[in-house]
């Protein structure tokens, strides 16, 4: 019998995520999959589950969670308070959940995003080849309190440990982050000074989700729309309002506004875990 | 045959740019490209009007010339003339201010009447280019130049599902509540998108929509 596991107390925003769903840009329907790809590949990595394998991905406040056989499990990411029947846990490290045990994860103090993986995976449902939740695709996109879910096989084998170290990747708060961007494709249409504007400091705006991250700071802006042209995650929109909207895994899949950076992979993992009023820096190559 | 240059996207995406209108032959070039692109290992195609990205799994950075010569390759092959297999949907519209919230501003800003608006949008039969944005969004081409409108300059955050909207010289109809910079003139109660149904999407690129003006009744009707 599979091991299940249940959610007692669903966090702020909790949701399902694996690698992401490919090969469906042409029917409108996003990536998906994780925001920090970095700390979720890490936690896949560190239980020695398949690369793509479904996680919790928690955000701000971490779920309560009853498990109902032995799991391995371990949370990566974020750093949050996290207890296992009262008994601290470690964040990185695999750790033993027993039948009838209850983690608790609470407020998540550094970051923005944990990701929380079981060993073999969360075995929920499939849909256009992936189980990333994205409505409507998916029924929800974000667990409720009751929710159950059957887990794979674990191959994980506490003899032999970890294989990688984890590595924690986001400095405190109050830091500058310096996000890595390539010159997107209508880069070339701004003139000198929006392009000096791009190297100011900006703050995240409070509208940030997995869809997007808009940045505070505006640039001014005389570029129209272009005619809707694809995006990926990472993409750097102007909008006429001179707003930044930074497309983060659950974009759409076209867009109309000037696509005037592309950021580096390992920096929309950055980005994934900054929250209002954390500052960024663009470092254009 | 077109010119185009190629760019890339980050680190696992390329971008296939052609200084075109779009048009029926750009079209057919288009889904006839995206099928021999497809063909590259590890690849997701996907077009707009006169753009093709390509999205590999691994990283260019190290074979980005080999990958590029090989895309370059397919790209300047001829191709056969394929034909698309085009269905002709014919869609209800409600254009009323009540369930279109920007159609009275945006006929003001047009500097038309609604019921030109209307008379308008429903004349031509549309070609669905893509579909994008989201899940089952038609992007179509044919849209009357009067009917053309800058989008806003500040997105909309909630957009109902089945909104029928205008952004520069596009029109097309949103199929999920979500943020969107298009004007709102009227709302359809067709489903474009259903994860149950085979195919999931409604239309798809090579379709054509006729759209045809219904009442506030009629929309009310069909809504259940």
């Amino acid at each position: 019998m599979n091991a299940r596991v249940e959610i007692i107390n669903k966090g702020f925003f909790t949701t399902v995520q694996d690698g992401g769903r490919t090969g469906y840009a042409a029917m409108g329907v996003p990536e998906s999959g994780a925001m920090d790809r970095h700390s979720f590949f890490q936690a896949n990595a560190l239980l020695n589950n398949t690369k793509d394998a479904a996680m919790l991905e928690c955000t701000l406040v971490g779920p309560t969670i009853k498990y109902y056989q032995d799991t391995y499990f371990v949370i990566t990411g974020a750093h949050v308070k996290a207890t296992l029947d009262g008994q601290p846990v470690k964040i990185g490290v695999p750790t033993l959940a027993r039948a009838s045990q209850t983690l608790i994860t609470s407020k998540i103090s550094q970051g923005t995003r944990c990701y929380i993986a079981f060993g073999g995976g969360i075995e929920s449902a499939i849909t256009l080849n992936s189980k990333s939740w994205y409505t409507p695709i998916t029924p929800n996109n974000h667990i409720r309190n009751g929710d159950t879910f059957s887990l794979g096989i674990s191959t994980y084998d506490i003899s032999k440990g970890a294989h990688i170290k984890y590595k924690y990747a986001y400095a405190s708060a109050g830091r500058v982050h310096t996000i890595k961007a390539y010159k997107g494709p209508e880069y070339t249409l701004l003139d000198y000074k929006q392009q000096q504007l791009l190297q100011q400091l900006f703050t995240v705006s409070k509208l940030w989700n997995r869809m997007a991250i808009q940045l505070q700071e505006p640039v001014y802006n005389k570029l129209e729309g272009i005619m809707t042209s694809p995006v990926i995650p990472g993409t750097v929109q102007l909008t006429l309002s001179g707003k930044l909207i930074v497309l983060m895994r659950d974009c759409q899949t076209t867009g109309g506004y000037p696509r005037i950076l592309q950021i580096a992979q390992p920096s929309i993992d950055t980005l994934a875990q900054l929250q209002q009023g954390d500052t960024v820096l663009l470092s254009v190559t | 045959m077109y010119n185009f240059t190629i760019s890339r996207l980050g680190e696992y995406a390329m971008l296939i740019q052609v200084a075109e209108k779009p048009s029926q032959d750009l079209l057919q070039w288009l889904v006839c490209k995206k099928e021999q692109l497809q063909s590259l290992p590890a690849v997701e195609v996907v077009f707009t009007y006169n753009e093709i990205l390509v999205k590999f799994l691994l990283p260019l950075e190290g074979r980005y010339d080999t990958v590029r010569a090989s895309v370059e390759e397919i790209l300047e092959s001829s191709i056969e003339s394929i034909g698309i297999n085009g269905v002709l949907h014919k869609v209800p519209v409600c254009y009323n201010s009540q369930v279109a919230p920007d159609l009275e501003e945006y006929a003001s800003q047009v500097n038309l009447k609604v019921d030109q608006v209307v008379a308008l949008h429903t004349s031509p039969v549309y070609s669905v280019y893509f579909i994008g944005f989201l899940p089952g969004f038609p992007y179509l081409d044919g849209l009357d130049s009067k009917l053309h409108l800058e989008r806003k300059a500040t997105p909309s955050q909630f957009i109902q599902p089945g909104s029928v909207a205008i952004g520069g010289a596009q029109t097309g109809i949103y199929p999920q509540r979500s943020p969107g910079g298009w004007h709102v003139i009227g709302s359809t109660p067709v489903q474009l998108f259903d994860i149950n149904k085979n195919p999931q999407s409604l239309f798809k690129a090579g379709d054509s929509i006729k759209f045809y003006a219904i009442t506030l009744e009629e929309y009310k009707v069909y809504e259940r």
